[in-house]
């Protein structure tokens, strides 16, 4: 059974937003207007945070980005009362989005605010073309969404490798994010596989997870010479 | 468009291949063309990759596409290829949306009636040529080919050779470029002596100290420096970088360090006197491959002063950290760390360009190059060579050719303004303006919208207005080609053939191909193509000039240079750098092709083809400036402000070299003239703040204004989305009781803007910051009407010798909107 891990460089992030566009055009994200985007509606699955600390001109930049932690422990199912998000064989916290009633209860119960809810009708580029990418559903309004760490990528490369019959290779699945990170700051791969590159650097010095302390074991390590 | 919980079950149980072109029935699908709507509908769903450059900045990153059925539906990037290797920025990622955007132009247009008030008619594409080609054939009839101004944007290599070969056969010495190259270029020419953008080991440098220049984000290739970058924690380089606003590149650095707009050069030379007081400069570089550096006595036996004693004089750490706002503590502690460690890297751009002084502050940051003897060594500069490509047979010129192309330039800069270019804006919009030396009579604009980047947009809009004839060449109508008589729709990159060599500044050769990935979804057509058939139309020599069927015909017969050459490899999986240089140290080559039609098949296939292997050259060959030697003291300038003066005594002028010093905005005299040295910014006293501007990722120059996705992640990083911002410093916030959040006016002496504020520490006090890009009042749904063109408030001023606009020297007041 793997367990699929992502580390994040901070080290090396530039902050350059790559991650969050890959994000939106694989997963089909809808496009949301200035108006709606203003008032918060944006729906990122996969975020850059910035923050500035200390005063002039003793500046530090932290440019965090942010997937669904899909921790091992997920606090959000446990609080959805239709079953629509749950944790999956795979171990990737999973949504079923037309089973969802958008009663939010799992964006409050989410320590990370990882999740975004579907507040206005979907728009995507105008005209006929819309150029979706076929491996992924489109959600509609009224439904809660999240990073799903790529998981249809997933069921391809299972796919693949149940036919020609062997293990799935170190680095064969990888979400959009981390294929396309041009400062290679997202790695991601089976934590379970003493080979890989996760296995390593999640056991780096640098490394760490965000609020730790809550116990709910997120998958997702951050590498950084500043804690 | 809307999608109810039924029809969205229903997708999944039915066509969910629909997807592809949009949700909820097939209505929509009408416009699509009938094999398209079969293809999603019934097709197999066999998936393919093919491997292309992407086209939507200077970049030049390969990319992959994913097509389903042969239709696009995906865009990563190509990890093989070795300028990105697998990264992309956010705007490459979104390159579909520009491919399938609503507001592509589908047919050629003609305009009936005044531009913006007028309608466009569609025209077929006979016609339109006809149009076009009569036009060109009456130039050519009357004599007066030289009427005929080309205006291009970012094009390179072989598109560019494809223009200017049309131009020069037609009879045109008028083809110009609307972006700030050719005047970038002009302090690498005077330090120099040509004008190649160097490149720069960052792998191997230990400290790159960058003025200005954000290349993570505004530079020429960002994606290039970010995978450069990112490996900086393991080769322990240390990054410092100087401007006012702290930027990606910035952020990113070990070090920031503020410092006044407009005075870039000023802390250069400063950092030059601690190198050479403190005898910390490379003084076996400095005596044999520098001209200018002690005093010095010349042919008439007048004596000069050198480089090093005007630092000394003129420089002292207290004087500059006057004029910079960097403490003097700071200065000496820069300058040692330069001087101390071997190979420390100087870099300048943005900013430290963008402004009336430009070209000395640029002077001023390559001479701590020259000082650290940072040329042709590891972790230093060097300048990589033209790919081996094979040249096009001679341009054929009849005499009416001949007769047009003796013209003189048309956008040349008259009178006495912008010595050292061929080109600017200005000069080209006050040339229409005037006739002057000629009226024109036909203008091409080819892509490009410099309208929205001009800060004298009321002259442009004149010089537009007053031009008999304009062909644009778009995918898209913008700010510049609503003042267009005909509009001839191109292919999108996606949709057409074209080839990204040599990216300036990028550390070795190379050539992507950019092949199309999908047939044109509309009536339009390849950019190379229209100018081989327009030639064709037009007949005669100019027709004999180009004896090629299409643009890929002219691409193919480049290559087989390359391919002849034997040099190089393909940018295929497992080609290394290391493995290269091991096979030449052996004098071997990788020749896995046995014919032409293989390697062009390999390269469409894998995407370019590079050689990171670069014959090292002496240091006396590559400096081509008039005493071989890199200049601190630039004859090249002194040369053309003597021809200057000598052309004005002879048309009986009154003008001294004094008078055209001041009308150039010289403010030095005597030797300073040619030695790199600090100019002051003449901005307008009173008011308090610096304006500056910076470009953004998912926008870049305003092109990404028409992508829904990137004019959502346009501020990502402040949560403003669609809408400009401006950054100001939390101490002038007080004092002026504004809120972060708050709208405030943004005042200059031209015009005035309404921005909402976004108070961070990140800036400078009394300088603000808008990211330009935004403020279209036409580019398609998407760009017109949201936030503010920085542009249009700037003071007309330009770079004294370069022409290049100077975009940081404006200043502004601010209020409260209520």
């Amino acid at each position: 059974m793997s367990k699929w891990r992502m580390v994040i460089d901070l080290d090396k992030c530039t902050g350059c937003g790559s991650c969050m566009a890959a994000c939106k055009m694989e997963n089909n994200i809808p496009i949301v207007d200035s108006k709606e985007a203003n008032e918060g509606g944006v729906l990122n699955w996969m975020d850059v945070i910035t923050q500035y600390h200390g005063d002039y001109p003793n500046i530090e930049v932290d440019r965090l980005p942010k997937p669904c932690f899909q921790c091992d422990h997920p606090p959000c199912t446990k609080v959805c009362p239709v079953r629509a998000t749950y944790l999956n064989p795979d171990g990737l916290v999973a949504q079923i989005y037309h089973r969802c009633i958008g009663c939010r209860y799992c964006m409050t119960a989410c320590p990370y605010t990882s999740k975004v809810f579907n507040w206005y009708e979907p728009k995507w580029l105008d005209g006929p073309y819309k150029c979706f990418n076929p491996d992924v559903s489109i959600r509609m309004t009224g439904v809660v969404e999240k990073c799903s760490f790529c998981s249809h990528r997933l069921m391809k490369v299972k796919e693949d490798a149940a036919l020609e019959d062997r293990p799935i290779l170190d680095g064969e699945y990888e979400p959009a994010c981390a294929e396309i990170c041009p400062a290679d700051a997202i790695y991601f791969g089976d934590a379970e596989n003493k080979n890989s590159e996760v296995y390593k650097l999640s056991r780096s010095y640098r490394a760490s997870r965000v609020m730790d302390d809550l116990g709910l074991e997120p998958k997702v390590y951050y590498l950084s010479k500043r804690s | 468009m809307e999608i109810k919980r039924r029809d969205f079950l229903k997708l999944f149980g039915g066509f969910s291949g629909a997807l592809l072109l949009g949700g909820c029935g097939l209505d929509e699908v009408l416009e699509v063309p009938a094999s398209w709507v079969n293809k999603v509908k019934n097709g197999p769903k066999i998936e393919t990759w093919k491997n292309t450059i992407c086209g939507l900045c200077s970049g030049g990153c390969g990319i992959q596409v994913r097509l389903i059925d042969g239709l696009p539906v995906h865009i990563k990037g190509n990890p093989n290829y070795p300028v990105n290797q697998g990264g992309m920025c956010p705007l490459g990622i979104n390159a579909l949306h520009h491919l399938y955007n609503p507001d592509r132009i589908q047919i050629p247009m003609k305009r009936v009636g005044n531009p913006l008030t007028g309608k466009w008619e569609p025209i077929s594409w006979e016609d339109a040529f006809k149009i076009i080609s009569q036009r060109l054939i009456k130039l050519r009839r009357q004599n007066i080919t030289h009427q005929l101004v080309i205006l291009g944007s970012g094009e390179r290599g072989v598109m560019k050779e494809l223009i200017s070969r049309f131009a020069s056969a037609y009879g045109s010495p008028n083809y110009y470029q609307f972006s700030s190259l050719p005047n970038d270029v002009v302090p690498y020419l005077l330090v120099h002596g040509q004008s190649q953008i160097p490149s720069y080991d960052f792998l191997n440098a230990k400290i790159i100290l960058s003025f200005g220049s954000n290349f993570l984000e505004e530079g020429f290739s960002p994606i290039y420096y970010t995978k450069l970058y990112s490996h900086h924690r393991e080769q322990q380089t240390r990054y410092i970088q100087i401007e006012p606003r702290m930027s990606l590149t910035a952020a990113n650095a070990d070090s920031w360090v503020p410092i006044r707009p407009g005075t870039y050069g000023a802390l250069a030379l400063g950092l030059a006197y601690v190198l050479i007081r403190e005898e910390l400069y490379n003084e076996d570089f400095v005596t044999k491959y520098t001209f200018g550096f002690e005093d010095w006595i010349d042919k008439e036996s007048k004596k000069h002063i050198g480089f090093r004693n005007y630092v000394l004089e003129n420089y002292y750490p207290e004087k500059v950290s006057e004029i910079t706002g960097v403490s003097s503590e700071l200065i000496l502690e820069l300058g040692r760390e330069l001087g101390n460690t071997p190979r420390a890297l100087v870099l300048g751009g943005g900013g430290a360009l963008d402004n009336t002084n430009g070209t000395f502050s640029m002077m001023a940051i390559q001479s701590l190059n020259g000082l650290l003897g940072n040329y042709e060594r590891k972790g230093g500069i060097y300048f990589i060579d033209e790919p081996p490509y094979s040249k096009l047979p001679p341009v054929i010129e009849d005499s009416i050719a001949k007769n047009g192309n003796k013209k003189e330039p048309h956008a040349k800069p008259q009178d006495i303004s912008f010595p050292l270019t061929n080109f600017s804006i200005e000069s080209f919009t006050k040339n229409i303006l005037r006739d002057n030396p000629y009226p024109i009579d036909t203008l091409f604009l080819f892509r490009g919208n410099p309208l929205f980047h001009s800060i004298n947009h009321h002259e442009f809009v004149d010089a537009l207005k007053k031009t008999p004839f304009i062909v644009s060449f778009d995918s898209f109508i913008n700010e510049t080609n609503e003042y267009a008589h005909l509009i001839l729709p191109v292919n999108t990159f996606l949709e057409d053939w074209n080839e990204s060599s040599n990216i300036p500044s990028v550390g070795f050769s190379h050539i992507g191909i950019q092949q199309p990935v999908v047939e044109p979804l509309f009536s339009t057509r390849s950019m190379g193509d229209i100018f081989i058939d327009l030639a064709k139309q037009i007949g005669g020599t100019v027709s004999d000039s180009f004896p090629f069927e299409n643009y890929k015909q002219v691409i193919e017969h480049k290559l087989l240079g390359v391919y002849n050459s034997g040099r190089g490899a393909i940018a295929s999986k497992g080609v290394k750098k290391m493995w290269l240089e091991y096979l030449q140290q052996r004098g071997w080559q990788i020749s896995r092709y046995s014919s032409y039609e293989e390697f062009w098949d390999q390269l469409l296939k894998d995407g370019g083809w590079w050689n990171p292997i670069r014959e090292e050259k002496r240091l006396n060959e590559i400096f081509k400036t008039p005493s071989g030697k890199f200049e601190f003291y630039s004859q090249k300038l002194k040369n053309s402000l003597d021809t200057l003066l000598k052309n004005q005594k002879e048309n009986d002028s009154t003008h001294n070299l004094e008078s055209i010093l001041s009308r150039l905005n010289i403010t030095a005299r005597g030797d300073a003239v040619y030695l790199p040295h600090h100019e002051i910014v003449p901005y307008e006293g009173e008011k308090p703040f610096y304006f500056t501007t910076f470009q953004v990722l998912p926008n870049r120059d305003g092109k990404g204004a028409n992508l829904p996705l990137m004019q959502e992640m346009f501020g990502y990083s402040v949560r403003s989305y669609w809408r400009s911002w401006v950054e100001i410093n939390p101490i002038n916030a007080e004092e002026y009781g504004i809120k972060d959040g708050d709208w405030i006016w943004i005042e200059s002496s031209i015009n005035r803007i309404k921005v909402q504020a976004k108070v961070i520490p990140a800036i400078m006090p009394n300088v603000i910051a808008i990211p330009f890009g935004l403020g279209h009042t036409s580019y398609g749904r998407y760009a017109k009407g949201y936030g503010v063109n920085p542009n249009s408030i700037m003071h007309n001023l330009y770079d004294y010798l370069s022409g290049k606009p100077a975009l940081d020297g404006t200043k502004v007041k601010i209020s409260l909107a209520s």
